[in-house]
């Protein structure tokens, strides 16, 4: 009997580390080291970027889900997040803009807060830490939390204009060009039809300048006239 | 220690663990077009469960969208479920037009559920953002997204003027003068 009580303790510990890893969302140890912080509890999700990956110079999207368990309303004031060294949270890498929420949560009740942020379309994709913060009052005093702090990937933002498609197909319109002048080159030539036609000598004539520049003998520009005249 | 004492533990604590298990639910006013006024701009509202058991009975409603500067187009403002499984979603769309420019606050979202089968009280959760959604007005949207047809062709124009001018100004001088001398 008493192996059998073991054995089923051993059972309920072990159900219970596995729905404990489970529950990675909620994060309720935060708040077990704050001993005077009012009894809240916290959650989040980031709904399109579950996987941790967010795309550089695209809108990422955070939802807090904050439970006042205290007896009394709590104001939600304001939640910020950085951008940080993944070895180093004290090397501030990007500020995000700090939201104002003045929101008040009664006693017993639930609020799901929404918080953007872009991160810069000119960061390298690679490894980053990212640290959301959440502040909070009770009308005597401040409480600051941080409730995410991990690492997260940064990728590079998915554009329909891609530069290795575009040398490809520079380099196909090559390919193509080529086979096309191969193929011209390697064709027999027709012979051209030339079309002579002897220009009518009923031309007006015209006393051009050179010939009525009588001012331009014995300069330079006296042999270029005298040639003209002797061609003709 | 006897049998008793072990079975009475560990029910307290298979008990307490069962109880534990409580479903938590986020909400998402999801707008992903900018509005403009005249357009229709659809939004999803969905709910995700992040707990660890199912959440029963969820109701939303939402009256940021009932008012006079909306027009309703399609899809509801409230929704219900009997249970949403953890670690899933539920989602409902709304397509809307809005009838005025100007910034409106997204506050006025209420979520009901029930965290386990146990729980006869149900949590009230409402959803909050703390930027508020702009609509945008015909006008400015026009000026942002045109292809600025009108400014091409006074261009165009201006540019046929400057360039026109010389040269037909030339191509007659061309016509009626060779070296400079007027032909017969």
């Amino acid at each position: 009997m008493n192996k059998l009580i073991a054995l089923l303790l051993a059972v309920l510990v072990f159900v219970g580390i596995v729905y404990a890893d489970d529950i990675t969302v909620t994060d309720e140890n935060v708040v077990a080291e704050q001993t005077t912080t009012p009894e809240v509890s916290f959650s989040y999700i980031f709904p399109d970027n579950q996987d941790k990956n967010f795309a550089a110079g695209s809108v990422a999207e955070v939802l807090v889900g904050f439970t006042n368990k205290a007896d009394k309303a709590l104001n939600i004031t304001h939640i910020y997040a950085s951008l940080n060294h993944p070895q180093d949270s004290s090397v501030y890498i990007q500020n995000y803009t700090r939201g104002d929420f003045g929101i008040a949560v009664e006693k017993g009740h639930h609020a799901t807060l929404a918080y953007r942020f872009v991160p810069s379309e000119y960061l390298e994709p690679r490894q980053f830490g990212l640290l959301i913060s959440l502040e909070y009052q009770d009308g005597a005093q401040n409480y600051t939390l941080t409730f995410f702090n991990s690492t997260i990937n940064i990728t590079e933002k998915e554009s329909s204009f891609d530069m290795d498609s575009f040398f490809l197909l520079i380099l196909g319109f090559a390919v193509m060009g080529g086979v096309g002048y191969f193929v011209y080159s390697k064709m027999p030539k027709q012979k051209k039809v030339r079309r002579t036609v002897s220009k009518s000598s009923s031309v007006a004539k015209v006393e051009t300048e050179a010939d009525t520049a009588d001012w331009l003998s014995g300069t330079s520009a006296d042999k270029s006239k005298k040639s003209i005249k002797k061609n003709k | 220690m006897n049998t008793k004492t072990l079975v009475s533990v560990f029910l307290i604590l298979f008990v307490s663990f069962v109880y534990s298990q409580k479903a938590e639910l986020l909400f998402q006013k999801k707008i992903v077009e900018g509005p403009v006024v005249g357009k229709h701009l659809p939004i999803q509202f969905i709910i995700y469960n992040v707990g660890s058991d199912p959440a029963y009975d969820v109701s939303f409603i939402d009256n940021d969208f009932i008012s006079a500067d909306f027009d309703i187009i399609s899809g509801q403002t409230e929704g219900k479920w009997e249970t949403l499984a953890p670690g899933s979603q539920v989602q409902t769309n709304l397509t809307v037009e809005p009838k005025k420019s100007g910034i409106y606050s997204l506050t006025s979202t209420v979520l009901n559920y029930r965290k386990s089968q146990h729980d006869s009280e149900f949590t009230v959760s409402s959803a909050a953002s703390y930027s508020g959604m702009y609509v945008e007005s015909q006008a400015d949207y026009e000026k942002r997204t045109s292809l600025l047809v009108k400014e091409i062709i006074v261009f165009v124009l201006l540019c046929v003027a400057a360039v026109g001018l010389p040269y037909s100004i030339v191509s007659n001088y061309k016509k009626t003068y060779e070296n400079s001398i007027k032909k017969n």
